[in-house]
């Protein structure tokens, strides 16, 4: 089995070289199969498949079929199931939204195995049409392994990709969306939440160009991170001359609750469109005193506390799943399904 | 539609004007061991010092230019003159300064500031410091301020200085800070003893006349226990179209419970390549007050950065960059939290018009002894039209959860609600702008002494004058 060091996640903007955030060095087995999902949609909806077709990536995917997907209708759902074994594996989607169409597109990363996963690589290039919008859904629950996604997106008029991605699991994750808001009132509206148990790598690269004008964007990320667990988040709004009335925000919200853990955090903006408007805030830090003292005072002890402040930081991008089988997956990992 | 005027850009002659070298001055263009000899020979280098500049010679040679900010493509190494000697030698009295230099320095106001606000006051023309007075009132509680030629002739002072210089700034940092390390020249070396208040400010002024040159002053800074210190630094240089290079260094070391104000007003001319670097370490209790204001040079990379050493050790950081036609200026800040409670908050604002870059980079680093440490950084920067460029660029790297580090990030134009109001008020679109940016950069303005204050917004004004296009 032969292994490659393949770079991803790269900044549209490099920054000191000594931060080791101008993209991430992914090590990992060469796929040696293509993962068979379980893809569940209406008919007409997966039309085929084709020679990948992307100019990255093409180390995990050049030599693979990417699925055809094609969306033409209204309350359209797509929900792909990967079950990732100890085999190195990769899949991708080209999906095409029609103009006024609206869609899903769940994708579920679980084990098919307890322990010993592989290396799982995903890429989902999407392109909407006018008045369409899109949203796809992210849930990784993996027990070890490491997991590439990135998802790039094309908007055209008042379209809109929404992107929620909740990472439960994985040893190395490396997680990314690049957005393109070509459309005049498109918007790519991103939340990620995560939970980092005991040593894993979470490295997240968003990035959205505001090319049309009046465009909106919304990057934001939540989570949780444990003993000797690793985060970089890159988020980067670019601003680019003609975007008149744009207006791009970014926020990042990380509960510490162990020591031993790295954080680096890099929000971008980029910009060279005077009329604009663009913000980011960021508050890292541990579990108020305040707020623990006050639950602990009403009964709780401390663990379940901390349970609790780590279940909520998931929660607001739980909120924005629909489909049951997957908010019951969350639930059930957070220990807080009603049966 | 709204109808704009275009004003054409004033000179800013106070600051560009030029007395000609003699190249019989000038030692030849390039870096070569040849020529860190000739330095080091000028400037009778004790034999630790000739040896610190050679082996910093091979690291430059070893590293590489920077990759990730503005391109300094325009800097031809090979035809900057690195050493030019000094027209005479270092005076206390200021009617022994030659005429043209001493002219040089009456029209920026150094005197007339000396004699005003200031304790001391250093004067840098090209390579050699040819001004330094200190107050007598001042150097009678022990405080030196000279340059570090001279306080090297000192047995203690040359011990001092052997065990603090390139510390901070080790020359394996990066590429111009071992350039420095071999080329460097003039400078100021300021000595505080411990538990002495230094009420009002020591002012170095640098000025580099020559085209084609470069500047590489070492500023040693050492403000032990207990102290105060407000330090100027000022910058400037004339307008030639050959590339000159200022690649100083700045060390501070900032004793227990003891402050340091370090105040930068940098107006170099917009052919120079500003590759500064500037570093303070903290000990426990103290604090470092660093407030910035950029508007000259063509390039700039300037990220002054504080080492927050000691248990309660602090930063502030307070900066404002204005970047115009033809400059691409890559600022901001860094501070690494190494010690418990320590905390920093660093505020900085940046301008951009006429088709400037401006690049707000920073990084705030908390290592997993700092426990109980706090950070905020704010950064605002506003565009005044489409020509230009703004970025923003900040990075934390946290290790330990228990930290509070807060940041937030605005990008912007100016209001028309706000221009109209003031319009209406009777000012013009381009005095209602004017206006607004001063107040933008308020926050910086507050924090420096009066005189300062004026120049920094009258910098601003003639900035602004042209801006309406």
């Amino acid at each position: 089995m032969s292994t490659m060091e393949i770079k991803v996640n790269t900044l549209s903007s490099p920054t000191m070289s000594r931060l080791k955030l101008n993209n991430a060095i992914m090590t990992v087995s060469a796929p040696e199969s293509i993962e068979k999902p379980k893809l569940t949609a209406a008919d007409g909806i997966i039309t085929g498949t084709r020679a990948y077709s992307g100019e990255d990536d093409k180390e995990i995917f050049g030599s693979i079929k990417e699925h055809v997907v094609s969306f033409s209708k209204d309350s359209n759902l797509l929900v792909a199931e990967y079950k990732i074994s100890s085999d190195s594996t990769a899949d991708a989607m080209l999906i095409d939204v029609a103009d006024n169409t609206s869609a899903t597109v769940v994708v579920n990363y679980t084990s098919s195995v307890r322990k010993g996963c592989g290396f799982g690589g995903f890429k989902f290039r999407t392109k909407l049409g006018k008045n369409s919008s899109l949203h796809i859904v992210q849930l990784s629950i993996l027990p070890d392994g490491t997991l590439y996604t990135n998802i790039q997106g094309d908007c055209g008029d008042d379209s809109m990709l929404k992107l929620t991605t909740v990472c439960l699991g994985a040893s190395k994750a490396y997680i990314g969306a690049d957005c393109r808001l070509s459309g005049k009132n498109s918007s790519f509206d991103s939340e990620t939440a995560y939970i980092l148990g005991e040593g894993e790598l979470l490295d997240m690269n968003y990035n959205c160009d505001h090319i049309g004008k009046r465009t909106h964007s919304l990057i934001k990320a939540s989570g949780v991170m444990k003993a000797e667990s690793m985060k970089n988040s890159r988020q980067t709004i670019n601003f680019i001359k003609g975007c008149a009335g744009s207006i791009g925000a970014e926020s990042e919200d990380v509960l510490l609750l162990d020591d031993d853990i790295v954080n680096k955090s890099l929000p971008v903006i980029l910009c060279t469109e005077e009329d604009v408007e663009g913000e980011h805030g960021a508050s890292i830090g541990q579990p108020d005193e305040e707020i623990v003292y006050y639950l602990m005072s009403r009964g709780l002890d401390e663990q379940r506390i901390l349970d609790m402040l780590s279940a909520a930081k998931i929660q607001s991008a739980a909120s924005r799943i629909s489909h049951k089988p997957t908010l019951e997956l969350i639930e059930n990992y957070l220990g807080i399904s009603e049966e | 539609m709204k109808e704009k005027t275009f004003v054409d850009d004033i000179d800013e002659s106070i600051y560009d004007f030029r007395y000609d070298e003699d190249e019989n001055d000038m030692l030849d263009r390039g870096i070569t061991p040849a020529i860190i000899n000739e330095i080091a020979d000028e400037k009778h280098d004790p034999d630790w010092m000739r040896a610190f500049r050679l082996h910093s010679l091979e690291l430059y040679y070893k590293q590489k230019m920077p990759v990730w900010g503005p391109s300094i493509e325009g800097l031809d190494m090979d035809q900057i003159v690195t050493y030019i000697r000094p027209k005479a030698r270092m005076r206390n009295d200021w009617g022994d300064v030659p005429d043209d230099i001493k002219n040089t320095f009456e029209k920026l106001g150094i005197p007339q500031a000396e004699r005003e606000s200031l304790a001391g006051v250093g004067a840098q023309y090209d390579s050699e410091i040819v001004y330094h007075n200190l107050k007598e009132s001042v150097a009678k509680q022990g405080v030196i301020y000279t340059d570090l030629e001279t306080a090297m002739q000192d047995e203690f002072y040359n011990k001092m200085i052997q065990e603090h210089f390139m510390k901070l700034v080790p020359p394996t940092d990066h590429k111009f800070a071992a350039l420095h390390g071999a080329v460097w020249s003039g400078g100021s070396f300021v000595y505080v003893p411990k538990g002495v208040h230094v009420d009002i400010p020591l002012q170095s002024y640098f000025r580099l006349n020559a085209e084609g040159a470069g500047q590489f002053e070492h500023t040693l800074i050492i403000v032990e226990d207990d102290a105060y210190l407000h330090f100027i630094e000022g910058c400037s240089a004339p307008k030639y179209y050959a590339a000159s290079l200022h690649a100083g260094c700045v060390e501070l070391f900032v004793g227990k419970r003891a402050t340091l104000r370090y105040s930068t007003i940098e107006n170099w001319s917009k052919n120079m390549y500003n590759l500064n670097t500037k570093r303070a370490l903290v000990d426990e209790g103290g604090k470092i007050e660093w407030v910035s204001g950029s508007f000259g040079s063509h390039v700039s990379y300037l990220y002054p950065t504080s080492v927050l050493n000691g248990e309660g050790a602090r930063s502030e950081f307070t900066g404002i960059t204005f970047s115009g036609a033809g400059q691409d200026l890559d600022t901001g800040a860094k501070v690494i939290h190494n010690a418990p409670s320590t905390s920093s908050y660093m505020n900085t604002r940046s301008i951009s018009k006429g088709g400037g870059g401006n690049t707000f980079r920073s990084e705030v680093r908390v290592t997993p002894k700092a426990k109980g440490s706090k950070s905020s950084v704010s950064c605002a920067s506003l565009m005044l039209d489409s020509e230009s460029r703004s970025d923003t660029i900040p990075a934390m790297d946290i290790r330990t959860k228990d930290a509070d580090i807060g940041h937030e990030a605005k990008i912007g134009r100016i209001s028309d609600d706000a221009v109209f109001y003031l319009m209406s008020r009777g000012l013009s679109e381009e005095e209602a702008k004017a206006l607004i940016v001063s107040g933008f950069a308020d926050n910086v303005s507050k924090e420096l002494p009066m005189e300062y204050a004026i120049e920094m917004n009258n910098l601003i004004r003639l900035e602004m004058t042209g801006s309406i296009g």
